[in-house]
């Protein structure tokens, strides 16, 4: 028996077969509009609930920060109470669990890498910088701490890369310059371990610039000129910090020893009298004192003298030079000296103040055998001392001035 | 009675094409909010059983007496729950059209988070894919949509989890279309991406942008270098196939102990675990910090290979004792300090210069990734997500390539298919679907026996028909379609007893094709949208008809496929 034709809305849209009571037998399909409305209604119901569970997740997440915030800062107090009782290793487990807990605070990631380093763990230290580097490229601490490792791995040129992004770095807080003029001061004291003397000039010319007036400081930037070889403007230093604190034995002393290495043997009889006048002491200061007052008694191309000192003290030099001239010595003097001594023979009958007036160039001749015969003896002869040690300055003092 | 509105078959598709993007979308909110809410009540957990510096007796206790709960639990009311969630995925999508029972959702993240949560060495990555395919199961379910419809969700629904869990969104789709679903080229990749973008947008938006692990800048220190990434896949290779043979085995022994045992048998794993506990805290739980460790460098050799070592047992004896917990994130950690170890070793010994023990690591976890998991595609754009830089995917594919290709040759069934193996589930294996997804209409296609032509009559089409034993004819030619009719439509309009009536009021004019070069998928498809048969149109030339499909025609074609 065949079936009667059907119409197409009586049909399943699905497939094709009839329909009874508004639905398919053959397939499991159901009205489109009623499909639709379900659809709509329950898509709608699904995205009107993910509303209140993402508010939800979203306070969970929240308290769950505030947890582990918590948690990391109980770490991070027990690693700075193992640092202070001397618990390194402890201190490091402590701060990882701290950064573990809280990997937002840079300051815990800071302090673990302290630690590191300070366990001498460069390699671990370094890369925990580096990492924290990586967010905060201007954060003059971790360019310090970067310097500071790479120093102690004698990494010169990137400690000094690391230094100068330290100085450069972006300085909060309070003392900024008294901070950035402590790291310049760590580069300058590493350029001169490291024998860079002219690097650590130009460190020392920029950090005297602005360097406050007080005592301490211009101290420090004379003793810092002395050993990076500049006295000139370590005996500024020195002066200006004898001028701040006129009873400062260490400034007195340092502007007389520099004023003395400069050959500015007045200015450092000032100085290094007034240091040993306030401190008995002093003997590095007494020492040098006396040798000034020697060199000045005793040059005889010193200015404002009468002719009859000038000749005394040329015939005292020469005399001591011809005795210098008997120390022990080697064969290269040995093959000199006797020319020398002729020398001095026939020079000191001609020193009188007849000669001297006739012949002004004889005053120069003598002091020019004096100065040489001490220089000479100063490298074969050990080193002089006494009158000896004040011709030999006086004479490089006279050679620097016609240099 | 008011007559019920039908829409037309091409309205109810758009419709659905619409409610489908709308779910994808949705699919992507919830699968990203799931796997954050999972990943913090495992953290929860954490914290409320064992506090910040937990005693010895907790560290044992703790995962005992939390396993005998979760025993219970697994046993009576969630057996679909144990283990890592990725098999049972996969199981759903290719043998239960995409069906994950909703209080699968619920089981997994209650006993998952007390597994994971109370110490168990497991990843919370497998359970957060099953919560978030058995979420878009469920949606497609209540919105009664086409089974096969329900069961393209389940990708969608585990690239979403994946990459909240993992904060990945490229490889999540990746892992969803090589390991869920084994076909790299589905054309669901555009749903997946879409909901894996919005689940990564979720999870960013509650937990913030940061990187799930701190990776080290990389560089290629020197050519040679590759040396050193090669022995790392090798390294990473064997210890792949040490955690993949030892798990299959001890679960093997479990699996055998009586019945009854069952129940307690992830107490007995957590004993076990607690004991470890008690020497090898790190091993405890996701362990991504201590990840983090080996690729800062942070980690001496010893201490990688303790881990290594540890980590291997600990979660050997925690999966296979039947807990809730992925391999995942496992998997990585054993990279991770194999890597480190590794990188170490090469810095010590190799005459050229190699890079920090980091980079080691991070290619590691790739190597073991590929080792363990067999997804090397993901396990490439996993780390080059990670760390984004080029100069990492050579050393990476050079060590990912010899770690699959040992593990593959030592042990060729991939971890989770064996693992279905063990519970009795055999998966379509790559031949099987390799055949499916290449078959063509054109394989299947058969000449067309007759054209009715447009401008007969019932009567002549019936006298054409006679001898044909077929039931829908195509109207028209060969270069034109007019349309189908049924013989039933024809016997019908003929039993009226009118002749000459014309054909055109009997021909169904929207009517579904495919092309020589479509799948045997979208022909089994479009087929159940025709009346009995299926034309096979030029791509060229629309109208011009190359063959036609018919039910005998499938039917042969099933006959002499190949058997897997």
């Amino acid at each position: 028996m065949k079936e009667p034709a059907l119409a197409d809305r009586e049909r399943c849209p699905a497939c094709q077969g009839p329909l009874s009571g508004g639905s398919c037998p053959s397939c499991t399909a159901v009205p489109g509009v009623q499909i639709i409305r379900r659809e709509i209604v329950l898509l709608v119901f699904i995205a009107v609930a993910a509303v209140p569970t993402y508010m939800v997740t979203r306070r969970v997440a929240d308290l769950n920060r505030q947890r582990n915030a918590h948690i990391a800062a109980y770490w991070y107090r027990q690693g700075e109470r193992q640092l202070r009782e001397g618990k390194p290793e402890e201190a490091i487990a402590s701060l990882r669990e701290a950064t573990a807990n809280d990997h937002d605070n840079r300051g815990f990631a800071f302090a673990l890498a302290q630690a590191l380093g300070a366990t001498n763990r460069d390699d671990e230290a370094r890369l925990a910088l580096l990492r924290l580097r990586e967010s905060a490229p201007e954060s003059p601490q971790i360019n310090l701490q970067l310097a500071r490792l790479s120093a102690r791995n004698h990494d010169l040129p990137e400690a000094l890369r690391y230094y100068h992004h330290a100085l450069y770095g972006l300085w909060t807080g309070e003392r900024v310059d008294e901070q950035r003029r402590q790291v310049r001061l760590e580069l300058i004291h590493l350029l001169l371990d490291h024998k860079e003397r002219s690097r650590a000039l130009a460190e020392l010319m920029a950090l005297s610039t602005d360097a406050p007036r007080t005592v301490n400081v211009q101290l420090e930037l004379g003793q810092l000129y002395v050993e990076a070889g500049d006295t000139s403007n370590a005996l500024q230093h020195f002066g200006q910090a004898a001028q701040l604190d006129t009873g400062n034995v260490a400034a007195l002393s340092g502007a007389g020893e520099t004023a003395f290495q400069i050959g500015d043997y007045k200015t450092a009889e000032g100085y290094l009298s007034r240091a040993t006048a306030l401190d008995k002491s002093a003997t590095r200061a007494a020492q040098l004192l006396e040798t000034t007052r020697l060199i000045q008694a005793s040059d005889p191309l010193a200015v404002h003298l009468s002719r009859s000192e000038r000749i005394q003290r040329l015939r005292a030099a020469l005399d001591q030079s011809a005795r210098r001239l008997q120390c022990g010595g080697n064969v290269s003097i040995g093959s000199v000296k006797g020319p020398l001594q002729l020398e001095i023979d026939a020079l000191l009958p001609k020193i009188t103040p007849q000669n001297l007036r006739e012949d002004p160039e004889l005053l120069a001749a003598g002091a020019e055998l004096v100065f040489k015969i001490e220089e000479m003896t100063s490298q074969t002869c050990g080193k002089p001392e006494g009158l000896d040690e004040a011709l030999l300055l006086a004479g490089r003092q006279h050679g620097a001035t016609e240099r | 009675m008011k007559p019920v509105k039908f829409l037309s078959v091409e309205t109810f598709r758009l419709r659905e094409n619409q409610v489908f993007l709308a779910l994808t979308v949705l699919i992507g909110i919830f699968g990203g909010l799931s796997a954050v809410l999972f990943t913090l009540a495992i953290e929860g957990t954490k914290h409320v059983l064992f506090g910040s510096a937990p005693s010895a007796l907790r560290l044992v206790a703790v995962p005992t007496l939390v396993s005998l709960v979760t025993g219970f639990l697994l046993a009576k009311f969630f057996p679909e729950a144990r283990g890592s969630g990725l098999p049972q995925v996969e199981a759903a999508y290719h043998l239960e059209n995409g069906v994950i029972p909703g209080r699968v959702i619920f089981g997994k993240f209650l006993t998952g988070a007390l597994c994971v949560g109370s110490g168990h060495s497991m990843g919370r990555e497998g359970p957060s894919v099953q919560i978030g395919a058995g979420i878009a199961s469920l949606f497609g379910r209540w919105l009664k949509l086409s089974p096969q419809r329900v069961r393209s969700l389940i990708p969608i629904g585990a690239a979403a989890a994946l990459s909240a869990a993992f904060n990945t969104p490229v490889a999540a789709v990746l892992f969803a279309l090589e390991e869920v679903m084994g076909d790299m080229n589905a054309a669901l990749i555009g749903s997946t991406v879409v909901a894996s973008v919005t689940a990564v947008i979720i999870e960013r938006s509650i937990l913030g942008e940061e990187t799930l692990f701190r990776v080290p800048a990389y560089h290629l220190a020197h050519p040679a270098e590759l040396i050193g990434y090669a022995v790392l896949g090798i390294v990473g290779g064997i210890v792949s196939l040490m955690f993949t043979q030892g798990l299959l085995r001890t679960r093997g022994l479990f699996r055998r102990l009586p019945a009854w045992t069952r129940i307690i048998q992830p107490a007995m794993g957590g004993l076990a675990i607690g004991i470890m506990l008690l020497f090898v805290p790190q091993v405890m739980g996701v362990g991504y910090q201590y990840v983090d460790q080996a690729l800062d460098g942070a980690l001496a050799l010893r201490m990688l290979l303790l881990f290594c070592g540890a980590k291997l047992v600990a979660t050997i004896i925690s999966y296979s004792s039947g807990n809730a917990g992925g391999i995942f994130a496992p998997s990585l950690f054993l990279g991770a300090m194999a890597g480190g170890a590794v990188g170490i070793g090469m810095h010590a010994i190799a005459p050229f210069p190699t890079g920090d023990p980091g980079a080691y690591a991070l290619v590691g976890m790739g190597a073991l990734f590929a080792g363990i998991i067999r997804a090397p595609m993901t396990s490439v754009f996993m780390i080059f997500e990670l760390t984004q830089d080029y100069q990492i995917l050579v050393p990476l594919m050079v060590a990912n390539l010899l770690a699959y290709a040992i593990a593959t040759r030592f042990q060729p069934k991939p971890i989770y298919h064996a693992l279905l193996e063990q519970d009795g589930i055999h998966l379509p294996g790559p031949a099987s679907r390799f055949a499916a997804g290449m078959s063509r209409a054109s394989d299947i296609m058969e000449p067309v026996p007759l054209f009715i032509p447009e401008d007969s009559s019932v009567d002549q089409a019936l006298a054409l028909i006679a001898n044909e034993p077929s039931d829908s004819f195509l109207v028209g030619s060969q270069r034109r379609i007019a349309g189908i009719v049924r013989r039933h439509d024809l016997e019908e309009a003929a039993s009226g007893g009118t002749t000459g009536i014309p054909l055109a009021p009997l021909l169904i004019s929207k009517w579904a094709h495919v092309h020589a070069d479509h799948s045997l998928e979208l022909v089994l498809q479009r087929f159940r949208e025709n009346p009995g048969l299926l034309p096979v149109v030029s791509r060229g030339e629309a109208t011009r008809v190359e063959g036609v499909i018919t039910l005998e025609a499938i039917l042969e074609f099933v006959r002499r496929a190949p058997q897997e």
